[in-house]
């Protein structure tokens, strides 16, 4: 059995006077791809918060990476675990090419390691085009590419995605998603998880603050269970009333 | 570059992209207008040297609030539109963005209120020649440090607050202070803003150094414990 790469545990946190996450438990392993749908849907995006560091837990503990929480200035921490959100974040201004050396600077590397990450980000991330323009005249796709290729230069071990790349075409968007390839650990949110057809292998969901279940994706085949909202939700049912549905994770 | 200093650079390019660099100096600028131009202008209304001085020591003190007022703006702004996550997330530590962002900041107050010094001290340099250059040298430094401890108070707030509630509420925090100095019970007591009272007072101040230098080490203290409560605040804020 593989070791897990992000650990949840009893994780308690309310936002806006609602409790979005009441107790969660999780375990995903290395190299796993989850899917994380959630209702209400601010859950998942509150759980990759959370675990990314942007969000203190009310309660509860976690560790990704085999790193535990709490410690933001740890050297090792912006490398081994990359946090992407819908709303990128990056200074609109920056080019692509300042924002990835930004990235790189503020990780620690060096000049003679800077270039040759940020050129194959940029090329990988097919932004020559926009390379030297500031982001907000290349769109919402370059600032969303630009920040996924932030998000992996530093090579991460786990890596949590947040409604990612929405604006870039979903051909280009299956592509950079499977990028991470199958040694990191991915955890995504998302709305829309047919979208995610072929780029996960687990999935799982948050209702009402609980984790209802978490499986591997080819569950859901087995059960003749479509990738989506109401397929997950099918198959926790299945298994809340103990039938043969799936074996979790 | 260091992190730190990549930072600050980073927060200065922001500031000068939004504008916002140039209203910071520009508030400092416009109150030193009056002064300089009005007996050019209209010279039946420009009065005495040391009268125009007042003038000048009114308008910093509507400057000073705005300039504070802005820094809450913005780092709430920053706070509110995910640029402080994204930074946080390459293991930079809040505090240190906080004073990257307090470095930014109270570097172009200071350049401002140079500015602005160096032009009033020209168009009025019989009268300060008159009363001291010390003394309005002092005094300016004293109104420089006064900013510095309004930019710390309005980064307090804009932890706390949305950018608008947190704008109007450094003003009128500083503004308060700033009333406190000038009409206040306390008159020439060391207070942090207390350099706009001593220039606007300068011909009649008995000891206009030594309360400068007082005021100047007040606002100090106070921009320093501005900024640890707002680090104590940056340090547990949902980003």
């Amino acid at each position: 059995m593989r070791p897990a790469a992000v650990v949840v545990r009893r994780l308690r946190r309310s936002w806006h006077g609602q409790r979005l996450l009441d107790g969660v438990d999780l375990e995903v392993p290395v190299g796993a791809r989850l899917l994380l749908v959630s209702r209400p849907e601010a859950s998942g995006s509150l759980l990759l918060r959370v675990l990314a560091g942007l969000v203190r837990p009310a309660s509860g503990s976690v560790r990704l990476a085999g790193l535990a929480h709490g410690n933001e200035s740890a050297a090792g921490w912006a490398r081994r675990v990359a946090f992407l959100a819908a709303e990128p974040g990056i200074y609109p201004w920056l080019t692509p090419a300042e924002a990835l050396d930004l990235a790189a600077r503020l990780a620690g590397y060096d000049r003679r390691e800077r270039r040759p990450r940020i050129e194959a980000a940029i090329e990988v991330f097919r932004l020559q085009a926009d390379v030297d323009r500031p982001i907000s005249r290349g769109g919402a796709a370059v600032a969303q590419k630009t920040a996924l290729a932030a998000a992996l230069l530093t090579d991460p071990e786990v890596v949590l995605l947040d409604e990612p790349l929405r604006s870039v075409l979903p051909d280009e968007r299956a592509r950079l998603l499977r990028l991470p390839g199958q040694r990191r650990t991915v955890l995504l949110a998302s709305r829309l998880p047919a979208s995610e057809a072929g780029i996960v292998t687990q999935v799982a969901l948050l209702r009402d603050g609980r984790l209802a279940v978490h499986a591997s994706a080819a569950d859901l085949e087995q059960n003749g269970l479509a990738l989506s909202f109401q397929g997950i939700e099918a198959l926790a049912d299945l298994q809340l009333a103990g039938l043969p549905a799936a074996s979790s994770g | 570059m260091t992190r730190f200093a990549t930072l600050a650079w980073l927060a200065l390019r922001e500031l000068w992209i939004s504008f916002r660099l140039l209203a910071l100096l520009g508030v400092f600028l416009l109150a030193v207008l009056p002064v300089a131009l009005v007996p050019y202008v209209l010279p039946e209304l420009a009065g005495t040297p040391l009268g125009r001085m007042a003038w000048y020591a009114s308008a910093l003190a509507v400057a000073v609030p705005l300039a504070a007022g802005i820094s809450a703006a913005t780092l709430s702004g920053e706070l509110r539109r995910g640029t402080f996550a994204w930074l946080t997330l390459r293991a930079v530590p809040r505090t240190t963005l906080l004073l990257a962002w307090f470095l930014a900041f109270g570097g172009v107050v200071a350049v401002g209120m140079a500015l602005s010094a160096t032009v009033a001290g020209i168009s009025l340099g019989a009268a300060i020649a008159a009363e001291g250059v010390g003394a309005f040298v002092a005094a300016s430094v004293a109104v420089a440090a006064a900013g510095l401890a309004a930019v710390a108070v309005g980064l307090m707030f804009g932890t706390v607050l949305r950018p608008v509630a947190a704008a109007l509420g450094t003003i009128a925090a500083v503004g308060a202070a700033l009333y406190a100095a000038a009409y206040g019970p306390l008159g020439w007591a060391p207070l942090p803003t207390a350099g706009i009272a001593i220039l606007a007072g300068l011909g009649g101040a008995a000891r206009p150094i030594a309360d400068a230098l007082s005021s100047s080490g007040t606002a100090l203290l106070v921009a320093a414990a501005a900024l640890v409560l707002a680090a104590a605040r940056l340090r547990r804020a949902d980003l």
